[in-house]
C-alpha cells in the first residue's frame, strides 16, 4: 500500500507555516546579524559593549570620548538618527537604551545617558544651544517621548517620563512627568496608577 | 516650484498610485510627490484627490495589525508627517496636516511599571475641515471636530470642540468661532 | 463666582465631564489625563494669580476637585498673608 501523500489543502497548509515561521522566525534573527554588523560599522570610532544593533542609518562622530553600553537598538526609518561627539567631548551612553529613528544626541561638553531609557522619535538632546555649554545628565530608565528638546544643563531624574513636544529647561525630579513648553514636572503620582500606568 | 518630471508628462496618478500600491484602497487622482514610506499589517484607506506633498520630508503611514487609517477625500498631508495606527486614525475630508506632525492612537509604552507592555489604544478622530499647523502632536484619544484648527507645535489628547482654534504647549484656546 | 464653581466650569467646559463628585479622583475616574492635569495646572496659575511650584504638583493637592479648591484656598490665603 502506498503512504497516503498529503492532500493539496494539507501541503498548503504546511508550506504557509513555513513561510509563517521563516517570517517570524528567520527575518528578524537575520536583521539582527545585519543590525549588529551595522553598528559595529557605524560606531567603529567609539568605545563600543556588545550587541549594538542599528537597524537604520546612523550618522555617528566621535572625536572626543564616547562610550556607548551593551544591547544598544537604534531603530531606522524616516530620518537617520544623529550621535555626534565633538573634541575634548564627553558621551556616555547605558546599557539596553533604545533610539527610535531620527533621534539627534550632540555632545559638545558631557552628555550622560543611563540604563534602560527610551528615545522616542525626533528626540533632540543636545549641551549646547549656541548661547551656554552645560552637561545633560539622563539617569536610567528615562522615557523621552516624540519630539521632545532637552536643552542643556537639564538633569532627568531615574525613571521619569518627558512627555512628547515638550521642551526641557530644567532640571525634572526623579519619578515625574515633565510636559509643555517650557516643560514643568509633577508627580507621576498624580496620572498614572502603580504599576499599571494610566 | 519643482514640478516632477513625471508629472509633466501626465503619468502623476499613476506613479502615485504605484507608490501607494500598499494601501487597501486609494480613491481617483491621488498625488504624492516624494516617498510615502508605508508599513504595518493593518489596512489603509484613501480617498479621492488626497495630495501627499512629501518633497521635503518623507511621510510615514504605519497601520500595525488590526489597525486601520482611513484618510478621506481632498486631505493634504505635509511632509514629515508621521501617522500610526493601532486600532483607528482617521482623517476627515478636505483637513490639512502641515508638516512634521505625529499622530498617533497608542502611547506605546506605559507611564509607569513595565515599559514594554502596550497600554491599550484610543481611536484618534480629525473630523472635517480641520487645520492642524506643524510640528503638533496629536495623542491617543484627540478628537478634533469640525473645522478646529490647531496651531503649530501644539499637543492635544482630548476633543476640541467645532470651530475652535487651540494652541500652545499645555494646549490653551487662542479663539472660538462665533455661533451663529 | 466661587473658587469651587470657577473651577467646576472649567473642568466641565474643557474636559467635557458632566457628572463628577467634588470627592472623585481624576486619576481613578479617567476624568483628567496628564495633558489635562497641565492645562489645569495652567489655567489655576492665570486665574486665580497664584505660582505653583512643581513640588506642589502632587495628587495631595490636585487629585479631587475638593483638593483643588483647598489647594487654591490655602495659597491665596498664603499669598494674602505675605
Amino acid at each position: 500500500m502506498k503512504p497516503a501523500l498529503p492532500s493539496r489543502d494539507e501541503t498548503l497548509q504546511m508550506a504557509r507555516a513555513g513561510l509563517q515561521m521563516v517570517r517570524t522566525e528567520v527575518f528578524p534573527r537575520a536583521e539582527r546579524v545585519v543590525a549588529v554588523a551595522r553598528a559595529r560599522w557605524l560606531f567603529r570610532g567609539f568605545r563600543m559593549g556588545r550587541d549594538v544593533a542599528a537597524y537604520g542609518p546612523v550618522a555617528a562622530r566621535n572625536d572626543g570620548h564616547a562610550e556607548l553600553g551593551d544591547k544598544l537598538t537604534f531603530l531606522g526609518g524616516m530620518l537617520p538618527t544623529s550621535v555626534v561627539c565633538y573634541e575634548h567631548a564627553r558621551l556616555l551612553v547605558g546599557s539596553e537604551t533604545q533610539f527610535n529613528y531620527g533621534v539627534s544626541v550632540e555632545a559638545w561638553e558631557s552628555v550622560q545617558i543611563g540604563d534602560r531609557c527610551m528615545f522616542a522619535s525626533y528626540v533632540r538632546v543636545s549641551d549646547r544651544d549656541g548661547q551656554r555649554i552645560a552637561p545633560i545628565i539622563i539617569e536610567d530608565d528615562v522615557w523621552v517621548a516624540h519630539g521632545a528638546i532637552l536643552l542643556p544643563g537639564v538633569r532627568i531624574g531615574a525613571r521619569s517620563v518627558v512627555s512628547a513636544g515638550s521642551i526641557v529647561s530644567q532640571d525634572v525630579p526623579p519619578d515625574s512627568l515633565a510636559m509643555g513648553n517650557p516643560a514643568r514636572s509633577m508627580s507621576l503620582d498624580l496620572v498614572a496608577r502603580d504599576a499599571t500606568g494610566t | 516650484m519643482r514640478v516632477p518630471l513625471m508629472m509633466m508628462l501626465g503619468l502623476g496618478p499613476t506613479v502615485a498610485r504605484l507608490k501607494l500600491r500598499r494601501c487597501e484602497a486609494v480613491g481617483a487622482t491621488p498625488t504624492v510627490w516624494g516617498r510615502v514610506w508605508i508599513h504595518g499589517e493593518g489596512e489603509i484607506q484613501v480617498g479621492d484627490r488626497v495630495v501627499f506633498d512629501a518633497r521635503m520630508a518623507p511621510i510615514e503611514l504605519h497601520a500595525q495589525r488590526g489597525g486601520r487609517i482611513v484618510i478621506e477625500d481632498d486631505v493634504t498631508i505635509e511632509g514629515g508627517s508621521s501617522i500610526e495606527a493601532q486600532s483607528c486614525v482617521t482623517l476627515g475630508a478636505r483637513s490639512r496636516l502641515g508638516m512634521w506632525c505625529k499622530l498617533m492612537d497608542n502611547m506605546y509604552h506605559p507611564v509607569r511599571g513595565n515599559r514594554h507592555e502596550r497600554p491599550q489604544s484610543v481611536p484618534l478622530v480629525v473630523e472635517e475641515g480641520v487645520t492642524v499647523g506643524s510640528r503638533s502632536i496629536l495623542l491617543p484619544g484627540a478628537h478634533l471636530q469640525k473645522g478646529a484648527s490647531v496651531a503649530s507645535g501644539t499637543v492635544i489628547s482630548r476633543r476640541i470642540p467645532p470651530g475652535v482654534t487651540v494652541g500652545g504647549s499645555p494646549a490653551r484656546v487662542l479663539r472660538r468661532e462665533v455661533t451663529r | 463666582m466661587s473658587t469651587r464653581d470657577t473651577l467646576r466650569t472649567f473642568i466641565v467646559d474643557t474636559f467635557f465631564v458632566d457628572d463628577f463628585a467634588d470627592d472623585d479622583s481624576f486619576l481613578r475616574k479617567g476624568l483628567i489625563d496628564s495633558t489635562g492635569m497641565m492645562e489645569l495646572v495652567a489655567f489655576i496659575e492665570t486665574e486665580f494669580h497664584l505660582k505653583l511650584d512643581d513640588k506642589e504638583l502632587v495628587p495631595e493637592n490636585l487629585d479631587s476637585l475638593s483638593r483643588v479648591v483647598a489647594f487654591v484656598d490655602r495659597k491665596q490665603s498664603l499669598a494674602k498673608a505675605s
